[in-house]
C-alpha cells in the first residue's frame, strides 16, 4: 500500500526563527497521525505548511490521489486550491475560522458540494441532513445561522462542512481546543466514531496527549520546531525514549 | 393612452434653458466675470483645480460660474475637460524645498531655519461676520518685507539627520498617471497619493478626524505645512534643455506621527504626506493623516479593521466625482429592475398565501 | 488622426466650441487603449479587463463605461441606437444619443434592425440581433461577486481560481428562505463555461437572449474601470439548480398597446385608485408591431 501523504524534510522559517525544521511524515489511508507538543513547539506551523495554509521554505509534500502522485509544492495555485476544496479538509481550532457565520448551517455544508459541481438542490438537502445526523446536530437547525449555535455545535458543524465531500486527507488543528471539558469529550467521541466508520485519513495536532492517545495510530512529538520522537502511538507513549516525551507522558499520568 | 416615455428630448431642452436662466439670476444685478471669481473666490478656485487635477485658474473660475457655485459640479466640469487634453509629457519632480513660501509653519519646533511665516491665514481671525464687506472696496494692505529667497529646508530633514524619523526611500520607479492607467489594488504609494490628492476634501477630513479620535490612532503633529509657488520644470527632448513652464501654487504638509517601534525597527517618528494645488491646508493635512494611517503594513503595525487603514475602502470611495455620479444615478429610471422585483415579490407572496391556506 | 481631420473638415455646422473635441469625443490614443481592452475581453469571454476609464462629460453611473466603449467602436458609417429601460426616448437615452450626434455627427435610429451599434441600459431589445451588430451594455457594478465579497483583491483571486462555491451558496440560501432564487435582475451567468459574469442590471427575462447571440456583446463599467465581452455565438448560462431551473419569468399580462404577450412589460399606474396597466418596455418593438398591424 502506498502512503496517501508523505512529507520529506520540510522546513519553515519566520525570518531567523525556526517554525519547523526537518519534518517528515507518512500517512497511509485510514490512518491517524497525531502531532503533539507544547504551544510554540511548531506543530501548528507544521500542519499549516503541509495543508496549503502556509508556504514552507523547503521540503517535499507528495499527495497520492489514486490516479497520480501530486507534488503539492510544485503544482499551480489553481490546482492547489482545487485540491484544498476537494481532496483536502482542514478543521480549525476555532470553528468560526472555518465557517461562514452569515450563511445558514445547511448553506455552510452545501458549499463544498456545490464547488465540486453538485447542482441538484434536493440531493444537496438530503446530503446536508445526512451529515447533520452524522455529527448529531438536530435536523430542525438546518436553516439556522451558526451564530445561534453553541461552541460544541459549531465544531460539529465545521466537521460536517469539511467531511461532506469525503476528502482524502483531513487536517485538524486542536479540534477540541476551545471547548469545555464535557463538550470536549463528546467531540472526541464523535471524531473517534467518524474515523472508524468512514476510515478517514487524518493528521491531527494537539497539545493534549489524551486526545492523541485516543485517536491516533502514529505519533510525532515536537519540540522547538523539530520532531524529537515518532512511531506507533502505543509504543511511544508506553515506552517513551526521548526525555521530553518522557516528561510529557509522566505529566499526563500524574493527572 | 399613457405616453410619459415620450417627450424626453423636449423636457431636457426645456430643463436646460431654465437652468441657464436661473444660473444668471436677477438680470438687474451685474453678472459675475471670471476674473472676479478667480481673484476673489480663490479658495474655491483652488479646490476645483486640486480635485479637478488641472491647474488653470480661469477655467476653474469658469467651472464655478457655470455650476452656480456647486464645487463638486465644477470639479466634474474640470475633470471632463481635462480628459480631452493631450499629454505632452511629464514634468521633472517639483522641488518643494525651493518653494517661494507665502506661509510656512511647524508645530514641532518653535524656531526653525527659514523661520515660521504665518502668511494669509484665517487661523487667528475671530469668526465674526465683517459687515464692512457689505460696503464696497475697503481692505487692509499687507506690509511688504524683503523675502530671503534662499532654499528653505524641510523641517523633518532635521529629525532625519538624527535618524529619529523614518526615512523615505525613493522607489526608483516612475510614477504612473492614475488617470491614464488602470489601478489595481494593492496600490503603490505614488498611486495612493495621487488618488488622495484628487480625493474629496470632506471625505478625507472625516477620515483624518476619525484617526485622531482613536480609530487607528497614531498621534499626529503638523511637522511642517507650507504654501507657496514652485517652479515646474519640463525637459524638452528635442532641445535637450529644461525650461520653467509654470509657477504653480502648492500646499504641502508633512505630518510627524508617533511610532512605538517593532522588533525590526527601534522607536522613531513616522510621516504622512499631503500635497495639493493652491492653498488648501485642511485638505493637505487630512491627506497626510490618512496617508500615514494607510501605511500600517509598511511599519509593521496592527490592522485594526478601521476605515482609515483600509486602502481599498478609502481609495475606492474618496473620489467625489465617482461617488456623486453613482449616488445620483439612482435618480435615473429603474423601471425595468423595479418591475422584475415587483413580479418576483408578487409571486413569492402568492405562494406564501397558498401555503398558508393549505395549512 | 485621419478621423479627426475628416471630421473637422466635413462638419462646418458644428458650434465652434464643439470643434475642439475629437470624433466621438475621445482622443484616438484613448480609443486605441479601449479597443485593446475590448479585444482582450472578447478573447476571454466574461473576464473583466481593467482599463483606464476617462472622466466623461456625463456622470459616473450614467453610462460612462458604455459611452467610452461605443465611442471607441464608432466609425463614420455607423448607425446608432440608444435605449434606456428598453425605450429610446427616456431622458438618459436622449442625452447619450445627443452626445453622439453632437460629437460624431452620426446617423441615429430607433429601429433595432437598422442600428449597427446599440447602446443599452438595463434591457436587451426584443427583436433578435444579427451578425455585425454590436450591443453595448452600460454596467454599474461589473463584479458579480461584489455583494458577497466587496474587495476586488479577493474577487480577482476567486475568478482566477474558479472559486465560485459561494455564489451557489447564495442561490441555495435564496431557495431555502423563499423557495425561489431571489435575484430578479442582474442575474449572474456563466460565460463559455468559465467566468461567472454580471449581465448588468437587465431583468432575468433577458438573460436567455445573451446565449448564442450572433451579435457582439460588449460591457463597459466606467466608474469601476472594467470592460468585458461576449463574442458572437458564445454559450451563456444562467446559474441555477437542476431541480430549481432558471426561470426567465415576467408579469403574466399582455401589452395593453400592442397586445404582445412575449415582451417584457413595464407596469404603469393609470389613475389615483392605483389601477394598473402593462405596456412593452421596448418601445421600438411595440411601435413596430402597431405599424405592422
Amino acid at each position: 500500500m502506498q502512503p496517501i501523504l508523505s512529507v520529506h524534510n520540510l522546513n519553515k522559517y519566520y525570518g531567523n526563527q525556526v517554525g519547523c525544521k526537518n519534518m517528515n511524515l507518512t500517512l497511509y489511508p485510514g490512518e491517524v497521525v497525531g502531532v503533539v507538543g507544547e504551544s510554540g513547539s511548531g506543530k501548528t506551523t507544521f500542519i499549516n505548511s503541509i495543508s496549503g495554509n502556509l508556504i514552507p521554505d523547503s521540503g517535499k509534500i507528495l499527495i497520492e490521489t489514486g490516479n497520480e502522485t501530486i507534488d503539492f509544492l510544485e503544482i499551480s495555485e489553481s490546482l492547489k486550491r482545487l485540491l484544498i476544496r476537494t481532496e483536502l479538509a482542514f478543521v480549525h481550532q476555532n470553528p468560526r475560522d472555518g465557517l461562514r457565520l452569515d450563511v445558514s448551517a445547511g448553506g455552510n455544508i452545501s458549499e463544498r458540494l456545490m464547488s465540486i459541481g453538485q447542482r441538484n438542490y434536493g440531493n444537496i438537502r438530503q446530503t446536508i441532513f445526512k451529515w447533520l445526523d452524522k455529527v448529531e446536530i438536530d435536523k430542525s437547525r438546518v436553516d439556522d445561522f451558526p451564530r445561534t449555535f453553541s461552541g460544541g455545535m459549531l465544531q460539529r458543524l465545521q466537521i460536517a462542512k469539511n467531511l461532506v465531500t469525503s476528502p482524502k486527507i483531513i487536517f485538524m488543528d486542536e479540534p477540541t481546543g476551545g471547548l469545555d471539558v464535557s463538550v470536549q469529550a463528546k467531540i472526541l467521541d464523535l471524531l473517534r466514531k467518524l474515523v472508524r466508520e468512514l476510515n478517514l485519513s487524518v493528521v491531527i495536532v494537539s497539545h493534549d496527549l489524551a486526545v492523541i492517545r485516543l485517536l491516533a495510530d502514529k505519533i510525532i512529538v515536537m519540540k522547538n520546531g523539530e520532531a524529537v520522537e515518532s512511531g506507533l502511538c502505543d509504543q511511544v507513549l508506553d515506552d517513551p525514549q526521548h526525555s521530553y516525551t518522557q516528561l510529557l507522558v509522566s505529566s499526563v499520568l500524574q493527572v | 393612452m399613457y405616453v410619459s416615455v415620450k417627450g424626453g428630448e423636449k423636457a431636457i431642452n426645456n430643463a436646460h434653458s431654465w437652468l441657464s436662466e436661473i444660473r444668471r439670476g436677477d438680470v438687474n444685478i451685474a453678472e459675475l466675470n471670471i476674473k472676479q471669481i478667480s481673484e476673489q473666490l480663490t479658495l474655491s478656485v483652488d479646490r476645483v483645480m486640486s480635485e479637478g487635477s488641472l491647474y488653470d485658474k480661469d477655467l476653474s473660475a469658469l467651472a464655478i460660474k457655470q455650476s452656480r457655485g456647486d464645487l463638486i459640479e465644477a470639479i466634474f466640469l474640470m475633470r471632463a475637460y481635462r480628459t480631452t487634453l493631450p499629454r505632452i509629457g511629464s514634468s521633472k519632480p517639483i522641488k518643494t524645498s525651493k518653494m517661494l513660501c507665502l506661509r510656512r509653519i511647524s508645530a514641532t519646533f518653535k524656531d526653525i531655519p527659514g523661520k515660521q511665516k504665518l502668511g494669509p491665514t484665517f487661523d487667528y481671525t475671530h469668526r465674526l461676520l465683517d459687515f464692512k464687506l457689505l460696503a464696497d472696496g475697503e481692505y487692509e494692505k499687507a506690509k511688504i518685507e524683503k523675502y530671503d529667497d534662499k532654499e528653505i529646508p524641510h523641517v523633518l530633514s532635521f529629525l532625519n539627520k538624527e535618524g529619529l524619523i523614518q526615512k523615505e526611500i525613493p522607489s526608483g520607479r516612475t510614477s504612473k498617471d492614475i488617470t491614464r492607467n488602470p489601478i489595481n489594488f494593492p496600490l503603490t504609494r505614488s498611486e495612493r497619493l495621487q488618488s488622495l490628492s484628487r480625493g474629496d476634501e470632506g471625505f478625507l477630513l472625516g477620515l483624518a478626524y476619525s484617526t485622531q479620535r482613536g480609530y487607528a490612532r497614531n498621534h499626529a503633529f503638523v511637522g511642517e505645512l507650507r504654501t507657496g509657488y514652485v517652479e515646474v520644470q519640463f525637459e524638452i527632448p528635442e532641445l535637450g534643455i529644461e525650461i520653467n513652464i509654470a509657477d504653480v501654487m502648492f500646499t504641502e504638509c508633512e505630518s510627524v506621527n508617533q511610532f512605538k517601534g517593532s522588533k525590526k525597527i527601534p522607536a522613531q517618528f513616522t510621516r504622512g504626506y499631503g500635497l495639493v494645488f493652491g492653498q488648501l491646508e485642511r485638505k493637505a493635512i487630512s491627506m497626510a493623516l490618512v496617508d500615514r494611517s494607510m501605511r500600517w503594513r509598511e511599519f509593521g503595525e496592527e490592522y485594526l479593521g478601521v476605515a482609515a487603514q483600509d486602502e481599498e475602502f478609502v481609495i475606492s470611495h474618496c473620489d467625489n466625482i465617482q461617488a456623486t455620479g453613482f449616488l445620483e444615478h439612482i435618480k435615473l429610471p429603474h423601471y425595468v429592475d423595479f418591475q422584475a422585483e415587483l413580479d418576483l415579490v408578487r409571486k413569492i407572496r402568492e405562494e406564501y398565501k397558498k401555503n398558508e391556506q393549505r395549512t | 488622426m485621419n478621423n479627426v481631420l475628416k471630421f473637422k473638415n466635413k462638419k462646418t455646422d458644428v458650434a465652434a466650441q464643439d470643434e475642439i473635441y475629437n470624433f466621438a469625443y475621445l482622443d484616438e490614443n484613448t480609443k486605441r487603449m479601449i479597443r485593446r481592452a475590448l479585444i482582450k475581453a472578447l478573447c476571454i469571454p466574461g473576464y473583466q479587463v481593467p482599463f483606464s476609464s476617462r472622466e466623461m462629460p456625463m456622470p459616473y453611473g450614467w453610462g460612462t463605461g458604455g459611452v467610452q466603449v461605443t465611442s471607441s467602436c464608432l466609425t463614420t458609417d455607423d448607425v446608432i441606437k440608444v435605449i434606456d429601460q428598453g425605450a429610446d426616448d427616456t431622458t438618459n437615452a436622449v442625452s447619450i444619443r445627443n452626445f453622439f450626434k453632437k460629437t460624431a455627427n452620426i446617423e441615429t435610429t430607433e429601429k433595432t434592425s437598422q442600428a449597427s451599434i446599440i447602446q443599452t441600459r438595463h434591457r436587451i431589445p426584443e427583436e433578435k440581433l444579427k451578425e455585425k451588430q454590436i450591443l453595448v451594455y452600460q454596467v454599474p457594478i461589473p463584479e458579480p461577486l461584489a455583494f458577497l465579497e466587496p474587495r476586488y483583491q479577493e474577487t480577482k483571486k476567486m475568478h482566477a481560481l474558479s472559486e465560485y462555491g459561494i455564489m451557489h451558496v447564495k442561490l441555495y440560501e435564496d431557495i431555502t428562505k423563499n423557495g425561489h432564487i431571489e435575484t430578479a435582475y442582474a442575474y449572474p451567468v456563466k460565460t463559455n463555461d468559465r467566468y461567472i459574469m454580471d449581465p448588468s442590471p437587465i431583468p432575468k427575462f433577458d438573460n436567455p437572449k445573451m446565449n448564442n447571440n450572433p451579435a457582439i456583446q460588449l460591457f463597459g463599467a466606467g466608474r469601476e474601470q472594467r470592460i468585458y465581452a461576449i463574442p458572437p455565438y458564445t454559450e451563456v448560462t444562467s446559474l441555477d439548480f437542476e431541480d430549481y431551473p432558471f426561470d426567465p419569468s415576467k408579469a403574466p399580462h399582455k401589452c395593453s398597446i400592442c397586445g404582445s404577450n412575449e415582451s417584457f412589460l413595464d407596469e404603469i399606474i393609470t389613475d389615483d385608485d392605483g389601477n394598473r396597466s402593462f405596456i412593452c418596455s421596448d418601445t421600438n418593438y411595440c411601435n413596430q408591431r402597431m405599424e405592422n398591424n
